[in-house]
C-alpha cells in the first residue's frame, strides 16, 4: 500500500484520505485507530466492552441513574455518571443541553423552537433532542466562545 | 431567575400591546359611545399585569411533557378570563348586554392569549436561527482547530 503525505497550507483544514478498492476490515481498523487518536471512552453492550471514539458520540443521556452513550445507530451503556462525561468532554465540543443530556455540538445540523421556551436540535443522523430553556443561555455563551 | 424575569417581562409587554388593540376592538363594537379620562391608559397595564400573574405563579423549573404543558396553558387561559371578567364586570348588574360584552371580552382574551404565544414563538424562531448560525460558525472553528 502506498502512503502519501502532502503538505498543505496553514489556512486549510488537515485531513486523512484513504484510497481503497473496498471498505473492508483493514480499512475499518485504520479508521478506528485514527479516531481513537482523538480520544475514546469505554462503553458496554451485550456484556462486551467497546472503545468508542469521542468524535463518533452523538450524545450521552442519563436515564434512571444509568448512563447511555448514543452513536449514529448504536447505544452503549457506561458506568460513568453524566457529570463526569460533562467535565471530561467539555473541551471536546460537548455541552450540557438538559438535566439528562450532554451533546456533541459537532453533530447538530440545526436548531428549531420547541414549545415553552425550549429548543429542539436535529442531529446528523436525523434524531431530534430537546434543549432545556435553562441551558439555552449557557449554549449561546459556549457557541460564541 | 434572570431568564425567568426576562421571559415574564417579554410576555407582559406583548400582552399590554395586544390588550390595547383588543380594548379598541371590543370597545368599538360594544360601547362606541363610551369616553374615558387619562386613567384609561393604565387599564392595559393593569390587565397585562393580572394576566401575566398566573403565568408567573405557575412557572415551573420541571421539564413538562406536551400534555402537561397544554393542560397548564389551558388553566392559565381560564384564569386569565376569570380575572379580567371579574375586574371589568364585578358589581355590575347581569343582563343580556353584560353577558354579550363578557363573551366578547372572553373571545378577545383567547385571541390575545394565542397571539402572545404566537409572537413569542416567532421570537424563539429567530433565536433558533441565530443559534443555528452560531453553531455553524462554532463547528467551522472547531474543525479548523482539530
Amino acid at each position: 500500500m502506498d502512503i502519501r503525505i502532502v503538505n498543505i497550507g496553514e489556512d486549510k483544514q488537515e485531513y486523512i484520505e484513504i484510497g481503497c478498492h473496498k471498505k473492508d476490515d483493514n480499512v475499518n481498523e485504520i479508521i478506528s485507530f485514527i479516531k481513537s487518536r482523538q480520544g475514546a471512552v469505554t462503553g458496554m453492550k451485550d456484556e462486551r466492552r467497546y472503545q468508542l471514539p469521542v468524535v463518533d458520540i452523538f450524545y450521552i443521556e442519563s436515564v434512571d441513574d444509568r448512563t447511555f452513550i448514543y452513536l449514529e445507530k448504536d447505544c452503549y451503556e457506561s458506568r460513568k455518571k453524566l457529570y463526569e462525561f460533562e467535565s471530561m468532554l467539555v473541551s471536546r465540543s460537548f455541552a450540557r443541553i438538559s438535566k439528562a443530556v450532554v451533546i456533541n455540538l459537532m453533530k447538530i445540523v440545526s436548531i428549531s423552537p420547541a414549545l415553552n421556551g425550549r429548543f429542539s436540535c436535529k442531529l446528523t443522523n436525523g434524531e431530534e433532542v430537546i434543549i432545556s430553556r435553562k441551558y439555552v443561555p449557557d449554549i449561546k455563551e459556549r457557541l460564541r466562545g | 431567575m434572570k431568564e425567568r424575569i426576562r421571559e415574564t417581562a417579554g410576555s407582559f409587554f406583548i400582552a399590554v400591546t395586544l390588550i390595547n388593540i383588543a380594548i379598541f376592538a371590543t370597545g368599538t363594537i360594544f360601547r362606541p359611545e363610551q369616553r374615558f379620562g387619562y386613567e384609561a391608559y393604565l387599564s392595559p397595564l393593569i390587565f397585562g399585569l393580572f394576566t401575566v400573574l398566573p403565568t408567573a405563579i405557575m412557572h415551573t423549573k420541571k421539564e413538562l411533557t406536551l400534555k402537561q404543558l397544554l393542560v397548564r396553558k389551558m388553566i392559565q387561559l381560564v384564569l386569565d378570563i376569570v380575572i379580567v371578567i371579574s375586574l371589568i364586570f364585578a358589581g355590575k348588574e347581569i343582563n343580556s348586554d353584560t353577558v354579550a360584552a363578557a363573551a366578547g371580552v372572553s373571545v378577545s382574551i383567547v385571541i390575545v392569549f394565542a397571539a402572545v404565544h404566537g409572537i413569542e414563538w416567532l421570537f424563539e424562531k429567530r433565536t433558533a436561527k441565530q443559534l443555528t448560525e452560531q453553531l455553524a460558525e462554532f463547528q467551522k472553528r472547531r474543525a479548523n482547530d482539530i
